[in-house]
């Protein structure tokens, strides 16, 4: 079944993107922002972290990879994302470890966790207890659905 | 009733004048009627001599119904043995402590009872019967089967959230290829697409067979080779292997194939391997060494990781069901599986490992035994 609904939102914002492409001149990397929002993708599982990252591209937003927490806190810190959207459970610093050093940072940035695995509610509860909730997608989750999940998380990205 | 004169001595003991032998008959009497386990006495042909308050309750029988009948009366069919047994120990002197059994109440309902018996000795030291007491462990019994159920429920849940995680991993990726393949122009786009979502699907249904495969194989021995089992196991763990940045080295000995059932022996490789990878998940070397040793004509294979390794205190409990050292991770039945398994088929495993930084690791070594027709066989195959 074929739905472009989504792929037709999307670039039906001639608004912005009049506004990106005039400003894409003067600064290039305001305009970038303006043009699409950023999101960092993390995942110790390559694959799931390289082709999130391209449907991202593909659909609106500008999409960076990191393969574990640790690369991802850095990058995280340098790119300053509209979304950070990670995996949990990664060897070394786990999702919600990041979350946490990512939302003291940057309070702006949007953080969604997925996770394929039901064992990680134990590591959300002592998150919560200590004042931090995050927002948790169950995977597998189909593109489209995480696109439209992201979207309504943000909605002032896409008027 | 005559007591055990060394218990009666060592009353008397205590309080020397105030209890005479009537009142002291007296207190012991209040002392069996008011107990909660049923006491019952009976003689040398298991004739039931007295019956407890308790006794009546237990069973269902009032004192005036069942003294004078035998016990058997007590025991089901299938458990009459029993009683022989029983009077033959006490007519030797000997005592029965704590003994598990069957009995039957008076409707016909069998429970669970601990009884002791100990052998009546009348003045002249002759034994002349029996006293019984019997225990009502019928609620134990139930809490003890709730207990094992809830946990191999526990077990089963968490083993099964595990299959789940590995499945839904390459699934992700799987909807992402497909989506991308969907709305890609290039043909040679979404060629490239769906053969990766075709490899990682492939690799979802060797997580099934391998996480379910094993409950389905009958365990019938066929002759196995060792070496591309384990190569098979390693192809399994590829990718958790290379993410976690651990190095494989494999030492193989040319071996006679083994008579073994695959399914067991890949859920052995499988959860040894599985360890080595959540010891070393921040990356190290994993050496597998298999080679044959004579008398007894067996395979030793060794596995040895350089991982964060086991404190010494939880080494002795790896091999216990439902011991885990890994948190959520763990369904703590892997290694014990192992066991039952290598057990299972004659042979034994053993286990070292250090947690001292530098030296850290764990090396399990699992021998099976060769026995020479499969030898003989593994030549005329060959």
């Amino acid at each position: 079944m074929l739905d472009i609904t989504s792929e037709t939102y999307l670039f039906s914002r001639p608004k912005l993107l009049k506004r990106a492409v005039f400003e894409e001149q003067e600064d290039d990397k305001i305009s970038r922002r303006l043009k699409k929002p950023t999101i960092l993708v993390v995942d110790d599982q390559h694959l799931i972290a390289d082709t999130t990252t391209m449907v991202l591209n593909r659909f609106g937003f500008l999409a960076e990879r990191a393969y574990s927490g640790e690369t991802a806190l850095e990058m995280a810190l340098r790119l300053k994302p509209d979304y950070l959207l990670t995996d949990i459970v990664m060897p070394g610093m786990n999702g919600v470890d990041l979350a946490i050093s990512v939302r003291k940072r940057l309070p702006a940035t949007i953080i969604v966790l997925l996770s394929g695995q039901a064992g990680v509610t134990n590591l959300l509860k002592d998150a919560k207890i200590k004042g931090h909730e995050f927002d948790l997608l169950a995977k597998p989750i189909h593109p489209e659905k995480l696109m439209e999940y992201l979207r309504h998380k943000a909605p002032h990205f896409w008027q | 009733m005559v007591m055990n004169p060394q218990n009666d001595a060592s009353l008397k003991n205590e309080a020397p004048s105030a209890v005479t032998p009537e009142r002291h008959c007296a207190l012991l009497a209040a002392l069996v009627e008011s107990t909660d386990d049923a006491v019952v006495s009976k003689d040398l042909d298991g004739i039931i001599l007295t019956w407890n308050n308790a006794a009546a309750r237990i069973f269902g029988y009032s004192a005036q119904e069942i003294i004078g009948k035998s016990v058997r009366v007590l025991i089901p069919d299938d458990l009459q043995h029993e009683e022989e047994v029983i009077l033959e120990k006490i007519r030797a002197g000997e005592r029965i402590c704590h003994y598990e059994t069957l009995r039957l109440r008076k409707n016909g309902e069998q429970f669970h009872v601990s009884i002791t018996i100990s052998p009546l000795i009348n003045e002249e030291g002759k034994i002349i019967g029996a006293s019984k007491i019997a225990r009502d462990i019928s609620e134990r019994k139930q809490l003890e089967k709730q207990l094992i159920q809830s946990e191999k429920l526990a077990a089963t849940g968490r083993m099964a959230a595990t299959v789940a995680h590995e499945i839904n991993n390459p699934l992700d990726s799987v909807l992402n290829l497909l989506y991308l393949a969907h709305k890609s122009d290039s043909l040679q786009e979404i060629r490239a697409f769906l053969s990766m979502a075709e490899s990682e699907l492939e690799h979802v249904a060797q997580i099934a067979r391998q996480a379910l495969g094993y409950y389905r194989d009958d365990g019938t021995p066929t002759l196995v080779d060792i070496q591309s089992l384990i190569e098979h196991v390693l192809a399994v763990y590829h990718g958790k292997l290379v993410s976690a940045g651990i190095a494989t080295e494999c030492q193989f000995e040319k071996l006679p194939r083994l008579l073994a059932s695959r399914g067991e022996l890949l859920q052995i490789f499988s959860n040894i391997v599985a360890n080595a990878i959540d010891a070393m998940s921040r990356g190290g070397k994993f050496r597998i060494h298999i080679k044959r040793c004579f008398q007894p004509d067996e395979i030793e294979i060794q596995f040895a990781d350089n991982g964060v390794g086991i404190r010494n205190d939880d080494l002795d409990k790896v091999f216990e069901p439902f011991f885990t050292t890994k948190g959520n991770i763990g369904t703590g039945i892997g290694l014990w599986v192992v066991k039952q398994l290598v057990e299972k088929r004659g042979g034994r495993i053993g286990i070292t490992s250090s947690t001292n930084t530098g030296t850290s690791g764990t090396t399990i070594s699992i021998f099976l035994p060769l026995t020479v027709s499969e030898i003989s066989q593994h030549k005329t195959v060959n």
